[in-house]
């Protein structure tokens, strides 16, 4: 809101001045140029397709977040049990066994953030095409922050591939990787496109008066 | 977003342009589409590979989880449990198990078996240790043929004997007398295990232990039904005179048990699934059970006996006839108010009958032999308790034929076994006679008999070896020469001689007579003779005289009675006592004739025939004188005058008297029948031989031997006589004796005269006899003989005054009553068994001696056991290598042990510890 109001009259758009600039090294060209003469990258003012394939990520990312919740994330075999848990199980057990804070950077990591995500992606799809309510601006943040966040979210599945590979004592105790790890990081690379897909530059499209 | 730019820009490529659907979809939409296909593909894939649901039975499953436990098959896991629940009363946990791979479906049949394998530490080892990481599974077991798909199963309690893909036998095994059962014993054949025994159970009502057990193929071959199971688990320590042994199989049998067979005795016929073999305590009872049992199956009855007797116990033998057809199994007590109406114990004895021992073929089913056994209780067969040992009171049980028994029959269908109906034992009977039978024994008075049977044959011996005794034989011997020499002296070898000198004289006077008889008045005398028999027969014809005979017959039939009751009294005993006593006589005849008087009596006797050689020629002198020629004239009258006595009345009445002399007679002769019927003439015979006794004596006495010398004087005197009668016939001869005879001769008719007056006075004679007769008929004769038997009893007591005479008399009477003895217990047998008794107590001694010639040596052995014994403790010095390594050992195990347990617990406790290091 701050951002529009203070950029709002002054600022005049690559598009309304009849240029493109380049994706990947920022050199603006004439509109109409197809490639980028300098890095060779592909040329296009506004992605036409931007917001479908942002859903389409979005809802395979969300199918691969539904497995990935009701498989074991961690099979963990010790001397005389083997357990096998998920996401929202250990992070309960944990809390039982007298963790809550353990339990809470797991719950927070590994549903709270990537919930978040989903959420955040969709607001930003549905909210596009719209010049209401939310700032453009903060959307444009919150954007941001969902692209930054995305690479992170994937630390859930170091931890599994971590412990897998050290904790491996053969007889006495050993950790393997269950199937939600796989869905579980599907849905973190899913996700990440599904924010990568996303052209924000259609945000600022719809705050433009002109 | 495509309304604003391009009409600002014109031909811009951000304008919107209308293209197809495709071409306006993104391909990223690939993306969720194919994780949509995906998964629905998986879905269904999961959906359609799925095997059935499978539903377990279990009593306990401890350690299954849902979602977690699997279900393996030869160790892969082939499902997982999917819910536990119980089923509708609470008594069974309902497994729920989906299969993986609906392609097993059709081989879980009906055959299928399910246990839960758990980690389990025996004996033999750990098993299931696997379970320890991975939790408990479900091991299933079927084979390979399909059977068509079952749903519910009623999971084992323990891993099935005969596991997947193992062939084998399938048995039961029954624990013998101290023989023990163990879950998972390995059965072992020379040394290798080929096969297990399963758990323990009981038999219902607790009257025996069984197993199932296996053997595995291609072992099972070895088990025919000779074949014999025997427990080696432990050690046996035998202390014997072979000396000490210790036994074990190895250190795995000591610890974890072990049961090893041998097939003893060939001919067994192979075995199938299912067949019940007793387990032996150890090989010798195995061995033993085998030559005791013989071969065949057993039927199993039972036997409830009001009584509760102690002393049956297992094993004790079972009777058909004494012969033993079986052996009790198992006795327990029995309480069974509803039944008997009362809380007494009852005695609950299983038999096991062999129906071979009875005359059963082999072959015959055990519906057979029952059938046997409850035709034969029609008929009266009961069994009954008896004792098999009086010493150990142990008892066994008869079958017999009981008569008379209230009617009953074999009820087949009682649990566990047809009960066989019992009758009430004759326990108590048993012991009660066979104390009184010790009793009486232990009452016998053999002390007393053998001190009789000392003191008789001492006195027997004393008696033998008697000098008077041994010289009896000498003495007669000595008698017989005597009396050859008294016959072959020289005297007697002339008298024939003599004799016949004598006997010419005499013909020669016969020849005289013939001269007298052949005289004329001589011719006379048959006539007259006629007359005089005539007389005489007119006199016997008279009635009286013709009752004589019937009389004399009387009188000789009393005689008869008289000789009988004569007879009867020479049989009596002490009449056999009277040869030892004329054996006695005849020494004392013996010291008579070897007297030197009888030895001079040939010379008398002959001397004696040399002076009757004289008369005899005397006589002959006399008769050759002519003066006798007038005697027959003289004899003829006389005999006339006899003839007239004859006739006279007198005579005639003679008969009739004589007739009452012999009632007199008879009458006599009866009381002397009565006489010698009466009691004290009973007791005669033997103050008789009491009386010779004393003759005995008598003829030993100085007097008797002083007889042959008065004989011999006596007969001197004769010879003085015969001298003086030849003198006389000598003066006969000169003094003219013919005429003198003559003159005699009519002396003598003279004197027929007298007698013919005085034959006048016979009848008064005879009545004078008569009343004699009478008077002698009237004697008080019992009385008599009752003072002679007195007299002679006073006599003999007079005798028997002397004790040395009393002796024999009373040595008599002990060996009477010492035969009496002995004959009684002949009867009884009593001796007889005592000689079996003593001939046992002898061998019982013999035992007891060689016994105890080896004692020594097993005491030696003993001392050599303890020495060993003591050597072997000794090298278990503390000191030593072996006690310190064994020590440093032990210690380790300790410590590793201990760290296991720790560990354990820990882990039990917080199996998260490890993951974070805690």
């Amino acid at each position: 809101m701050v951002g529009m109001e203070r950029a709002g009259p002054e600022v005049t758009t690559a598009r309304e001045a009849g240029l493109v600039a380049c994706r990947r090294c920022a050199k603006v060209w004439p509109m109409g140029t197809s490639t980028c003469q300098r890095c060779g990258e592909r040329l296009q003012s506004r992605d036409t397709m931007s917001l479908q394939k942002v859903w389409a990520w979005w809802v395979a990312g969300v199918l691969a977040y539904i497995p990935a919740n009701l498989y074991p994330m961690l099979q963990t075999r010790t001397l005389f049990r083997r357990q096998e848990d998920t996401i929202i199980g250990g992070a309960i057990e944990l809390f039982l066994h007298g963790s809550p804070f353990i339990a809470f950077v797991i719950l927070f990591a590994s549903v709270a953030i990537p919930v978040g995500k989903f959420l955040a992606i969709a607001f930003l799809a549905i909210s596009v095409g719209r010049a209401d309510s939310f700032g453009a601006g903060a959307r444009n943040r919150l954007y941001e922050v969902v692209e930054f966040i995305g690479r992170w979210s994937m630390i859930d599945v170091f931890v599994v591939a971590i412990l897998a590979s050290l904790v491996q004592l053969n007889v006495i105790v050993s950790i393997a990787p269950g199937p939600a790890s796989l869905t579980f990081a599907l849905s973190v690379i899913f996700t990440m496109l599904s924010a990568q897909a996303f052209d924000s530059r259609l945000i600022w499209d719809k705050v433009d008066p002109r | 977003m495509t309304d604003t730019g391009p009409s600002a820009i014109g031909d811009a490529p951000t304008e919107p342009i209308r293209r197809p659907l495709w071409k306006r979809l993104s391909a990223v939409w690939i993306v969720p589409f194919a994780a949509v296909a995906i998964a629905l593909s998986v879905a269904y894939q999961n959906y359609a590979d799925q095997g059935p649901l499978i539903t377990i039975a279990f009593e306990d499953a401890s350690g299954v989880t849902a979602d977690e436990t699997q279900l393996r098959y030869r160790d892969v896991s082939v499902g997982r449990v999917e819910g536990v629940a119980f089923s509708d009363g609470l008594d069974k946990v309902l497994v729920s198990v989906r299969l993986k791979d609906a392609s097993l479906a059709p081989f879980v049949d009906a055959g299928s078996k399910f246990w839960v394998v758990r980690p389990e530490v025996t004996t033999r080892g750990v098993s299931g240790l696997d379970t320890v990481l991975s939790g408990v599974f479900i091991e299933g077991v079927w084979d390979t043929a399909a059977g068509g798909f079952q749903a519910d199963h009623v999971g084992s309690v323990s891993e099935p004997l005969l596991g997947v893909g193992e062939d084998g036998l399938l048995f039961r095994l029954r624990a013998g007398d101290g023989a023990s059962l163990v879950a998972n014993t390995p059965i072992l054949f020379k040394g290798i295990e080929v096969g297990r025994l399963g758990t323990p159970e009981l038999t219902p009502l607790g009257s025996a232990a069984e197993t199932d057990a296996v053997i595995y193929a291609p072992y099972d071959d070895l088990i025919t039904s000779r074949t014999r199971f025997w427990d080696i688990s432990g050690f046996s320590f035998t202390l014997g005179a072979e000396g000490a042994a210790l036994d074990f199989s190895s250190i795995a049998t000591l610890l974890s048990g072990g049961v090893t067979f041998e097939t003893l005795v060939s001919g067994g016929v192979p075995v199938r699934d299912g067949v019940v073999f007793e387990l032996y305590a150890d090989e010798e009872t195995a061995r033993t059970s085998l030559i005791a049992e013989g071969s065949g199956p057993t039927v199993n009855v039972a036997v409830i006996f009001d009584e509760n007797v102690s002393g049956l116990t297992r094993g004790a033998t079972v009777e058909l006839r004494g012969v033993p057809v079986g052996e009790v199994q198992n006795v327990t007590g029995l309480i069974d108010a509803e039944r008997f109406g009362d809380q007494n114990v009852r005695l609950l004895a299983t038999l096991a009958i062999r129906p071979n021992r009875m005359g059963l073929d082999g072959d015959d089913t055990e519906d057979d032999a029952i059938d046997f056994l409850a035709t034969r209780v029609r008929q009266g067969l009961r069994a009954r308790l008896a004792t098999a040992s009086l010493i150990t009171g142990g008892l066994k049980i008869e079958l017999i034929d009981a008569e008379g028994a209230p009617f009953a029959r074999l009820e087949r269908d009682a649990e566990p076994f047809p009960l066989l109906p019992s009758i009430e034992s004759d326990v108590a009977d048993v012991s009660n006679s066979a104390q009184g039978v010790l009793e009486r024994v232990a009452n016998l008075p053999i002390e007393e008999l053998i001190q009789s049977a000392v003191v008789f044959l001492n006195t027997a011996t004393e008696l033998v070896g008697d000098e008077e005794l041994g010289r009896v034989p000498g003495e007669v011997t000595g008698l017989l020469a005597d009396v050859r020499g008294v016959v072959g002296s020289e005297q007697i070898q002339e008298l024939p001689d003599q004799v016949g000198a004598v006997l010419a004289d005499l013909q020669e006077a016969v020849a005289d007579v013939q001269a007298i008889v052949s005289d004329e008045a001589f011719e006379a005398l048959p006539g007259e003779l006629a007359g005089l028999v005539e007389d005489a027969r007119g006199m016997i014809g008279s009635d009286e005289a013709q009752a004589l005979p019937a009389r004399i017959e009387a009188a000789i039939a009393n005689l008869e009675t008289t000789s009988d009751a004569l007879r009867g009294l020479l049989e009596d005993e002490d009449i056999a006592a009277l040869p030892g006593q004329l054996t006695a006589l005849v020494g004392d005849v013996r010291g008579v004739t070897s007297a030197e008087a009888f030895q001079a009596l040939p010379t008398t006797v002959a001397a004696l025939a040399g002076e009757l050689e004289t008369t005899a020629a005397e006589l002959r002198a006399i008769l050759d004188d002519p003066a006798l020629d007038t005697l027959p004239g003289d004899v003829s009258g006389l005999v006339a005058e006899a003839r007239g006595l004859v006739g006279s009345e007198a005579a005639q009445a003679l008969p009739e008297q004589l007739q009452g002399i012999m009632t007199q007679i008879d009458g006599a002769s009866t009381r002397l029948n009565a006489l010698l019927a009466d009691e004290a003439f009973e007791a005669l015979p033997g103050q008789v031989s009491a009386v010779l006794e004393d003759v005995e004596g008598v003829t030993g006495s100085d007097a008797v031997q002083g007889l042959p010398e008065q004989v011999s004087i006596l007969l001197t005197d004769l010879s003085t006589a015969a001298r003086d009668f030849d003198a006389l016939a000598t003066e006969l001869v000169e003094a003219k004796a013919a005429e003198r005879l003559l003159a005699a001769v009519d002396g003598v008719s003279e004197a027929a005269d007298g007698v013919f007056t005085s034959v006048e006075g016979i009848p008064e004679l005879v009545e004078t006899l008569n009343a004699v007769a009478e008077t002698a008929n009237t004697l008080p004769l019992q009385q008599v003989a009752t003072d002679l038997s007195a007299t002679l009893v006073a006599a003999r007591e007079i005798m028997a005054s002397d004790a040395a005479k009393a002796l024999p008399g009373s040595l008599n009477g002990a060996l009477d009553e010492v035969e009496d003895a002995l004959a009684a217990l002949r009867e009884g047998g009593t001796v007889q068994n005592m000689n079996r008794t003593l001939a046992s107590a002898a061998d019982a001694a013999g035992a007891i001696e060689a016994a105890a010639e080896r004692l020594p040596q097993l005491v030696a052995r003993l001392e050599g056991l303890a020495a060993q014994a003591n050597g072997t403790l000794a090298g278990y010095d503390t000191n030593s290598e072996f006690g310190r390594s064994a020590r440093a050992a032990l210690r380790e195990v300790q410590g590793a042990a201990k760290a296991a347990a720790s560990l354990a617990k820990a882990l039990e406790r917080r199996p998260n510890s490890i993951i974070l290091g805690r």
